[in-house]
């Protein structure tokens, strides 16, 4: 059972993110996107942290989000968005699905890591 | 259709996002202006576009699939880690020109909010030779000197569909610190 699944399209920013997180000691399952996030939180629903891009192909991370708390009726995962968006417009689209906070990319593992480590063991 | 203190604004605003997008990770860069880039020996374009109502912007990264940019994106592995495959390789470069575009659009997204990016695209730089097709009003060319020696090129295009007028003087800090965690 993973802790933290890590959703991005791009191949870079997983391993970077997940690798980070697994050299601190954490559990962490990747998806490519957003289709395929919802497909691994469906499978393991115990995940207490989902930090997901936003645009993508297939279903980016806001409606997949929208789907965490919809469909798949899962009320207690938490949910961060890690993008280059700032929109204020796609902040409160998130923030109406329930998610958790906003990180801009670049990814900086220290900066979020205690938080992160909270936010798994509550 | 783009006003000059647009062009200008536009020029450094690009400059600024090649700056955050060049320096992940804490790398050195040396940005300028460059005259031309009809010799250069580059072979791969990342495009990303920035599109309004009002405009289409394209910035364009320029680089080489050989072996100094391969070893320059992959300066943070491991002693001893596998060479990156192909796809990881395009990948962060595409990354690299996704961090670059992204820093324009949120800048740009403070005076046009109805901005939205495309994800990187990677194709030929034969690919330039239509660019004309476009009728960009804005073309800026530059040279991006990185850690280690490895030379980089760089172009914004903008096409204006109406008339295009703001004025950024300096860079203003974005409104979140980029990387750090925004709590809801």
């Amino acid at each position: 059972m993973a802790q933290i699944l890590v959703v991005d399209d791009s191949s870079t920013v997983r391993d970077e993110v997940a690798g980070f997180l697994k050299r601190n000691g954490l559990d962490v399952a990747t998806a490519v996107d957003g289709k395929d996030g919802l497909s691994k939180l469906r499978a393991d629903p115990k995940v207490k942290l989902v930090v997901s891009d936003v645009n993508m192909p297939n279903m980016d991370g806001l409606t997949m989000a929208e789907k965490i708390r919809g469909e798949l009726g899962n009320k207690a995962v938490n949910i961060i968005m890690l993008t280059t968006e700032n929109s204020p417009i796609m902040k409160e689209r998130g923030k109406a699905a329930g998610i958790k906070g906003w990180i801009v990319k670049p990814f900086k593992g220290d900066a979020v890591l205690a938080t992160f480590r909270k936010l798994v063991e509550a | 259709m783009i006003s000059e203190r647009a062009k200008a604004s536009f020029d450094r605003l690009m400059v600024s996002s090649l700056r955050t997008g060049m320096t992940v990770g804490g790398a050195s860069v040396s940005i300028e202006p460059a005259v031309s880039l009809a010799r250069i020996t580059e072979t791969k374009l990342v495009v990303l576009t920035v599109s309004s109502y009002l405009f289409r912007l394209m910035a364009i990264l320029y680089f080489k699939p050989d072996a100094a940019t391969r070893a320059y994106f992959n300066r943070h592995a491991a002693a001893g880690a596998p060479e990156l495959t192909d796809d990881e390789f395009y990948d962060r470069v595409a990354e690299c020109g996704n961090v670059c575009c992204g820093s324009l659009n949120r800048d740009l997204g403070k005076h046009f909010p109805h901005v939205g990016m495309s994800t990187p695209n990677i194709i030929d730089k034969d690919c330039m030779g239509y660019i004309d097709l476009l009728g960009c009003g804005l073309v800026k060319d530059y040279k991006v000197e990185l850690e280690g020696g490895l030379t980089m090129y760089a172009s914004l295009c903008v096409a204006a569909y109406g008339a295009v007028d703001f004025h950024v003087d300096a860079i203003a800090e974005d409104d979140v610190s980029v990387g750090e965690l925004e709590l809801f």
